[in-house]
């Protein structure tokens, strides 16, 4: 995956969320099933990589006049 | 002309006079005052000196500030700001006209700020300022944080480690302003328009840690009130501890009791999030491992069904069928060899019985002559020889 193309936590975990909501239902097929499956577990390993790899980063955007 | 028809009572003096002797009464009774009020019109020549007017219900002062006066003080004034300024009274004759030369601007005493709150809090109320509708709400998972206040606050501080701890995710954009004294507010101001004309975050923070009425001040001026409602970006307002109340609490999206409660309101909580994807997975795994067993289980149902279970059984009597033909086939090929055996036997018996050399057996004799069974008188040759056989033997004569 590009790095652009990266979805964002917020994204992920809302992909995670649908697939899951998606699975609930019975109606879906054994393919589409085992398609969501690598899906989702492909969002929470990335939900749980960026949880784990984060950093608060911190910036100033004017001049310090302090003084 | 006036000397003869005014009596030498007194001189009449010139507007120039009256002028300069108003000018010498002001100015040498009004030297290094103090005044307190509003300001209004606040504006800033060309040359970078500044005009407003300072006034209450009933009266207004002209004042100017000039540039090297203001550079001094570093002032950064805007409408509407309660303060007190100290300076000289100056009458400038062109214009007849008085106003104050200020050399010093200070925040207004106690008093005043709690009237001017209370006068404010009304109006901004009346204007629908501080109701719900106009409230943003605020992001479940922002990325960017925007906070204005002072780089070396205590609220700052408080802000980063609460963010650090709970959601370590998110960038923090940190607009230096002062938060306390008659810069603030138009220092504040600009923070809160910088973040919400550039929208470079998701949601911001405003606010200072705890003081007296004067050190939040700030935080009551109607130009903040106004940015923040203005705001395109949602703001929090943090000012004070718990029981302090400020303007721009009740404008803003939403109030926090403390910088740290503002931090907390702004993002979620990561161990939450943690939960929450580790339980997503969970059930993703549930939910997919159920799929694959709802399946078999639909399989080996289908399997057991009757349409299945009668290809079944025909195909079980086909092979039953198969088996008995093939034991009959085998059957009936045994028989057909075994009554070929017997006919066989009975024709070589029968054969047997047949046999030419049964007489020489019983003791006759055949006669041969030139290779040939002689067998009547006339065949035999008397001057040739010939030959007796015996069954168990012949002899040539």
């Amino acid at each position: 995956m590009a790095d652009q193309e990266r979805p964002s936590f917020e994204e992920a975990l809302k992909k995670l969320e649908s697939i899951v909501e998606e699975l609930e239902n019975e109606e879906i097929t054994l393919e589409d099933s085992v398609k969501l499956y690598e899906e989702g577990v492909k969002m929470s390993r990335f939900c749980t990589e960026i949880l784990e790899q984060a950093e608060l980063r911190i910036e100033q955007v004017n001049e310090a006049d302090t003084q | 002309m006036s000397d003869n028809q005014i009596p030498f009572l007194f001189d009449i003096p010139s507007v120039s006079q009256l002028t300069d002797k108003i000018k010498n009464v002001l100015e040498q009774n009004f030297i290094d005052i103090l005044v307190e009020g509003e300001t209004s019109n606040v504006s800033q020549s060309r040359n970078g000196h500044y005009y407003f007017t300072l006034k209450d219900s009933n009266a207004s002062l002209p004042c100017v500030i000039w540039r090297s006066t203001a550079q001094r003080l570093d002032l950064n004034l805007t409408d509407g700001q309660q303060i007190v300024v100290g300076g000289d009274i100056q009458v400038y004759a062109p214009h007849g006209r008085y106003q104050m030369i200020v050399s010093l601007v200070q925040q207004a005493g106690i008093g005043k700020l709690q009237q001017a709150f209370e006068k404010l809090k009304a109006k901004l109320k009346a204007e629908g300022l501080f109701e719900d509708h106009h409230k943003k709400s605020l992001p479940k998972f922002p990325q960017t944080i925007g906070v204005v206040t002072s780089a070396t606050g205590a609220a700052f501080q408080d802000i980063r480690s609460t963010l650090e701890n709970r959601w370590p995710l998110a960038n923090v954009k940190l607009y230096h302003a002062s938060v306390q004294g008659v810069n603030a507010a138009p220092e504040i101001v600009k923070g809160i328009e910088y973040f919400s004309s550039t929208k470079n975050v998701d949601v911001m923070i405003i606010g200072r840690g705890g003081g007296s009425l004067e050190d939040l001040w700030p935080f009551n001026e109607e130009a903040v009130a106004r940015a923040v409602f203005k705001s395109e970006v949602p703001v929090i307002s943090a000012v004070g501890h718990e029981v302090d109340f400020s303007i721009s609490d009740f404008v803003a999206d939403a109030r926090a009791a403390t910088p740290t409660q503002a931090a907390v309101l702004a993002v979620p909580d990561i161990n939450e999030i943690r939960f929450l994807v580790e339980d997503k997975a969970k059930k993703l795994e549930m939910h997919t491992v159920g799929a694959i067993q709802l399946y078999k289980d639909r399989v080996s149902n289908l399997a057991r069904s009757h349409a299945l279970q009668v290809v079944k059984q025909k195909m079980e009597s086909a092979r039953v069928t198969i088996q008995s033909l093939r034991e009959n086939l085998a059957h009936k090929t045994d028989i057909r060899l075994r009554t070929q055996r017997q006919m066989l036997t009975d024709l070589t018996h029968a054969l047997d019985k047949q046999n030419p050399n049964e007489p020489l057996e019983k003791g006759f004799v055949r006669v041969w002559q030139n290779e040939k069974w002689i067998r009547r008188s006339d065949a035999f040759s008397e001057d040739g020889s010939f030959e007796l056989q015996w069954s168990d033997g012949s002899k040539k004569i």
